[in-house]
Formats: C-alpha cells, structure tokens, sequence
C-alpha cells in the first residue's frame, strides 16, 4: 500500500536511563493504584523512580500543563483527557508526544 | 546571554540561610552563557576550592580555551564514557550523602518559589532563569542548574555550613568556565575562545 504523504515525526531519542525510570514508575504506579489512576499518583510514582535510579534525582515542572519530568533531557509526564501520556519537552518548548504513561 | 530571575530573591524567605541562598541565585543568574573571554586562573582556584570543600581527590585542572566544536567534542566525551559518570560518581552522592547526613527531605519543605505540591508530592519548581540554548548548550547548562540547586539544597540542609562545595562551582560558571570531569583524576575547564564561529545560541525565553 503506499501512502498519499510522508510523515515525518519529530526524532526523539530517549536513553536507557530514561526509559527504566519510566519502566520503573509504571510499576510503582501499578502498585499504588487500583484501576483509576489520578496524574498526583502518577508524579509520585515517577519521582520515586527518580529516586531510586539517580542519588539525589529531581524531577521538575518542565512546562504548562503540568509537564512533569528531567531537565535535562526533557522527558515529562502529562496529564491529557485521554490519560497519561509521555512527552518530550524539546529546547524551544514545543511538546512531543512519544506514547502511552498510564 | 544571561536570563532574567521572575522573582526578587530579596523577598522570599529561605530560613536560616536565607543570605547564602539568596546570594548563590544571584551568582547563578548573573552567570553570562556560553560568552568568550573567561577567567580560567580564577575557575582553577575556585574549582580547587569545591575539591578541597568536598574532600574529592585532588585533580589539577586542565586549562583549556577553545570553539564551540571543541565543547561540543567535550561534551560528547562525558555523555560517551561508560566507565565514569561525571555527575553521578562524585557529585550526586556528595550531594545525597550530606542531604541523608542532616535528614533534609524534600517532602518537608513548605511551598515557596522553589519547591511546588502535587498531591503528595513536592517537586522542586526553579531551575535557574529560562533560555533557549543548542543542543550542547541546553544539555551542559541542566547540570549546571543541578550544581546551583545542589548548592542550595547544602544551605538548606545545614544552614551553619561554613562551606559549600557546590557555591565554587557556581562560581566557574559565574566566570565562564565550564568543568568537564573525564575521569577520577582528569578534569578541564574549558573557556570560549574569540573566534568568527558561532558560539552556542542563547535567547531569553523569559
């Protein structure tokens, strides 16, 4: 099948360090919560995994919404009508969304 | 380029060490970024100051000036190097240890312009004026912000703290110096040479 356009979407890598905290925080956030989960949960999951991974981690207020994750690589929690989702928070300040939290 | 605070330090209320933490965001945010023409001799004193306040092994800092290529090589070395962590190894648990040593917690701090609540949780809410820097610029200058936020949190976790192992480190910033620690017993600081090329992108944002 070919496709009438291309789409190009913005690259993001995301590191490995970044990417187990995110796994990490998805279990926290399993174990906290029943079937509703509420994005405070979430923020608290997530600094927990900070904290776990990284002596003396922090997590931020990256941006509106709240955004919520690393300053320096840009990678944030938000909350949105649909859920949770993980973003991208690039130098300029547009947002990228890259998937799924919770 | 330097950023602009949103608030006036003068005002707020920090505690105890309301003076040395008014005056360690002061120094931050007079820091002008990524600009040629810094004090080398005077970031190797400071920077043998942090050692010595830390009680880290001593390393004779490399004085090196050089082009935005050239920080951008230095900043490829410390994000590559699988073997030592630049900020985890040393930094982060100096950091941590003193914080456990005088049970600080983050979750016990009142709401003020540098910590915000959600739900149970206090995040820390300043990092530092916002500017819109490149690449290497915007990965360098987040550390940077943990060195001036480790640099408080020491004041607020022990106010009577006659040093600050994280104020000399501002201070190489302040003086347009930018540490690079490549190993144990290796570290450069680096200045901004003058040159036609252009230096890392800076724009205030706010």
């Amino acid at each position: 099948m070919l496709w009438p356009m291309a789409i190009t979407l913005p690259r993001v890598r995301v590191s490995a360090r970044d990417r187990a905290i995110l796994a990490d925080a998805r279990r926290r956030l399993a174990a906290m919560t029943g079937r509703v989960v509420d994005f405070a949960t979430a923020i608290a999951a997530l600094a927990a995994a900070v904290e776990a991974a990284i002596p003396n981690g922090r997590v931020f207020v990256l941006g509106d919404g709240p955004i919520v994750g690393s300053q320096i690589s840009g990678i944030g929690i938000v909350d949105t009508p649909t859920g949770i989702d993980v973003v991208c928070v690039a130098r300029d300040g547009h947002v990228i969304r890259l998937e799924r939290f919770a | 380029m330097r950023g602009t605070l949103d608030f006036d330090p003068e005002a707020k209320d920090y505690g105890p060490a309301s003076p040395q933490i008014r005056q360690v965001i002061r120094d931050y945010a007079d820091v002008d970024w990524f600009e040629p023409g810094g004090d080398l001799d005077g970031a190797a004193r400071a920077f043998r100051e942090h050692e010595s306040v830390a009680g880290i092994p001593h390393a004779e800092p490399a004085l090196t000036e050089g082009t935005r290529d050239d920080f951008a090589n230095l900043c490829a070395m410390v994000r590559g190097n699988p073997k030592w962590d630049w900020r985890m190894t040393v930094l982060k648990q100096l950091s941590h240890q003193h914080t456990r040593a005088h049970g600080w917690r983050l979750d016990n701090q009142a709401p003020n312009n540098l910590f915000i609540r959600f739900g149970n949780t206090m995040l820390w809410s300043f990092s530092g004026p916002r500017l819109e820097l490149d690449f290497d610029g915007h990965w360098y200058r987040g550390y940077a912000s943990a060195d001036m936020l480790d640099a408080i949190q020491w004041w607020l976790a022990e106010p009577t703290a006659t040093a600050n192992p994280f104020v000399p480190l501002v201070r190489c910033y302040r003086l347009g110096v930018y540490p690079f620690s490549l190993s144990r017993d290796k570290v450069v600081l680096f200045a901004f040479r003058y040159t036609g090329q252009r230096l890392p992108t800076a724009r205030l944002v706010r």
